[in-house]
């Protein structure tokens, strides 16, 4: 009976862990969330959504607004939607209007065009003379289906390049059938980076609770098993001495036969490729398609 | 028959721990005289009538508690030859049991607690023994294969061999259960005895425990020690031929010849547990304490940890992650 003692005690100590571990997130994400008010005066629009090549409806694009919104509040950045063609004019921000541009350009064009950020411009940064402050803008071309997101900021810092094209790339699954969705999730994947700092490791949940579920499985099954005793007779045990006499013995060899067979050569696989791409210009991001 | 004490009349059994006879009334050591029945399965000390089994040969009277020899079971054709006396006491026993399946998560609250060990029996269980003087003729076509590489051409080399091999064995003692109620296979799994402690039998020994004679002949249960002999024949073949990678035509002979048989009592303890409608068996040899049973499982506790333990290993691998990401 001593072993369920034993059982209750490494199931308190996994919950004592548990509530501990959960609480110290709780304050280690409120701290990451703190931000001072919003202080960029240089921005020159308040437009979060530009919507050049008409993929909302007016309400989704109400609904959009608001989540971005409601995002910019909860972690303390300026958030930037912008669909485009190939055909879409973008002479506004200083690119040329015959020309196509890639993605990740656009979006730096955008992010560098209306500055914006959520805390001040500090003079003598990269960026035409500024240094770019909190805000990912994100702008996805649907002739090409290239999307990327610039990240500049405490944006860049708590999201790594590579993390940015996962962002980018979950919310590239929907961008075709359903562009709201796809954006959301990208919003969604912001918001739970912006949680952190940038140094953690990200493990989804869902692996933890298999784990969990494979350990409870095994555990049950270990401990449900039922077994009687083992069989600890042998041939020994009712000979007398333990021992068999060998009255005659013999081996007689007959022939042989020598068989062969070519040996396959199996050749190595190569190794993986991979692409990295750094951000540019004082900003971060990644990218994704469509 | 009944051993009463000389000095206070009270019931004398036999006690494993100070392997002597004990008064259960006044604890004198060796203070016994027997008693003999006058009526067969009419308690001797107070006249109630026993509700003895065919087979029984021992028991105890329900009325008053004393341990009863039946004497006719125990004289004559029924009179044992051997004995190996209970050497594990039932507090030894229970320990085993508590040690060997208490260990467990599942079980009920009720297994292996003070008030259902009560019941624990200790029986003393008719065994037939076997001796065989043996011969084996054996062959068979054995190969060695031996493979090796050269450039890029793997090699594989069979050899064959006549194999023949004469073999002699003595089997002394091979047990048999000759109780209906025992299941065959747990006694089986009883085994082995130490036969080393093996006594002539003597009535004393099973004072104190639950007896029984042979529910059936010498001759009735030889085909299962022949098939233990062919199962012990088998092994020590194999054991002779062991440096063969395959052995294929084998022809065995075994001529088995008996050359000898007693009529032994084996010791065993016996604790029954019932848990919801079904009978649980637990089986503790009484000379050297192994123990067989299959533990019962509270389906409530198996579901109701599980789920606690995932419960909580969620809560902790997820806080992990979750620390981890923000860290
Ligand atoms: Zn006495
Ligand atoms: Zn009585």
């Amino acid at each position: 009976m001593n072993n369920t003692k034993k059982f209750f005690r490494v199931i308190l100590v996994i919950v004592v862990i548990g509530i501990l571990l959960m609480c110290f997130y709780g304050i280690k994400v409120h701290s990451n969330l703190k931000f001072d008010k919003r202080s960029n005066m240089e921005c020159l629009t308040d437009e979060r959504l530009f919507d050049f090549i008409g993929k909302f409806s007016s309400a989704e694009e109400e609904q959009l607004l608001g989540d971005i919104k409601k995002l910019e509040n909860y972690a303390g950045l300026d958030i930037v939607i912008v669909t485009i063609d190939n055909e879409t004019d973008l002479s506004d921000i200083g690119l040329d209007a015959g020309r196509t541009y890639a993605s990740r350009e656009v979006a730096e064009a955008f992010c560098n065009h209306y500055m914006f950020g959520w805390e001040t411009w500090k003079q003598g940064g990269p960026v035409n003379g500024r240094t770019p402050s909190s805000s990912a803008v994100i702008v996805a071309n649907w002739d090409s289906g290239d999307a990327w997101m610039c990240t500049s900021g405490k944006v860049q810092k708590r999201i790594s390049d590579n993390k940015a094209s996962d962002i980018v790339q979950d919310g590239c699954e929907y961008l075709r059938s359903n562009p709201l969705k796809g954006f959301e999730t990208m919003l969604d994947g912001i918001k739970h980076s912006m949680k952190g700092n940038g140094h953690g490791i990200d493990i989804k949940l869902i692996y933890c609770n298999i784990a969990a579920l494979i350990i409870a499985i095994v555990f049950f099954f270990a401990n449900f098993s039922k077994e009687t005793g083992q069989n600890t007779t042998n041939a020994a045990t009712y000979s007398r001495n333990g021992r068999a006499d060998v009255l005659n013995r013999q081996d007689i060899f007959v022939n042989k036969t020598v068989t062969s067979v070519k040996i396959e050569s199996s050749s190595g696989g190569g190794g993986g490729g991979g692409h990295s791409s750094g951000g540019g210009g004082g900003h971060g991001g990644g990218g994704g398609h469509f | 028959m009944i051993y009463r004490c000389v000095n206070c009349g009270g019931n004398v059994v036999y006690e494993p721990q100070v392997k002597k006879m004990k008064c259960l009334s006044c604890g004198g050591n060796e203070c016994q005289e027997e008693q003999p029945s006058q009526t067969p399965d009419i308690c001797v000390n107070c006249g109630a009538q026993i509700p003895f089994k065919k087979f029984d040969s021992a028991g105890r009277c329900p009325a008053c508690g004393t341990y009863i020899i039946r004497d006719h079971m125990v004289a004559n054709q029924y009179k044992p030859d051997l004995i190996i006396p209970f050497k594990i006491s039932k507090r030894e026993a229970e320990n085993r049991l508590k040690d060997e399946f208490g260990k467990k998560l599942f079980l009920p609250g009720s297994f292996l607690s003070e008030k259902t060990l009560e019941g624990m029996r200790g029986v003393y269980v008719p065994f037939w023994m076997y001796d065989y003087n043996t011969n084996i003729n054996y062959s068979a076509i054995g190969t060695k294969v031996r493979t090796w590489t050269s450039g890029n051409r793997r090699y594989t080399e069979t050899s064959y061999f006549n194999v023949y091999r004469q073999i002699h064995v003595n089997y002394d003692g091979i047990p048999v259960d000759a109780s209906i109620e025992m299941d065959d296979a747990v006694m089986d799994l009883m085994e082995p005895y130490d036969y080393g402690q093996i006594l002539s039998h003597d009535n004393k020994f099973i004072s104190g425990f639950d007896s029984e004679t042979y529910n059936m002949s010498l001759g009735e249960l030889e085909p299962r020690a022949i098939r233990k002999v062919d199962r012990s024949n088998r092994e020590w073949i194999a054991q002779h031929t062991s440096g063969y990678t395959t052995l294929t035509k084998e022809n065995m002979n075994a001529d088995n010849r008996n050359v000898g048989n007693r009529f032994a009592l084996l010791p065993v303890w016996v604790y029954e547990y019932r848990y919801k409608g079904e009978n649980y068996k637990f089986y503790v040899n009484g000379e050297t304490g192994k123990c067989v049973g299959k533990a019962p499982r509270s389906m409530g506790k198996a579901v109701g940890f599980t789920a606690l333990l995932f419960g909580s290993l969620m809560l902790g691998l997820d806080g992990l992650a979750l620390v981890l990401g923000v860290l």
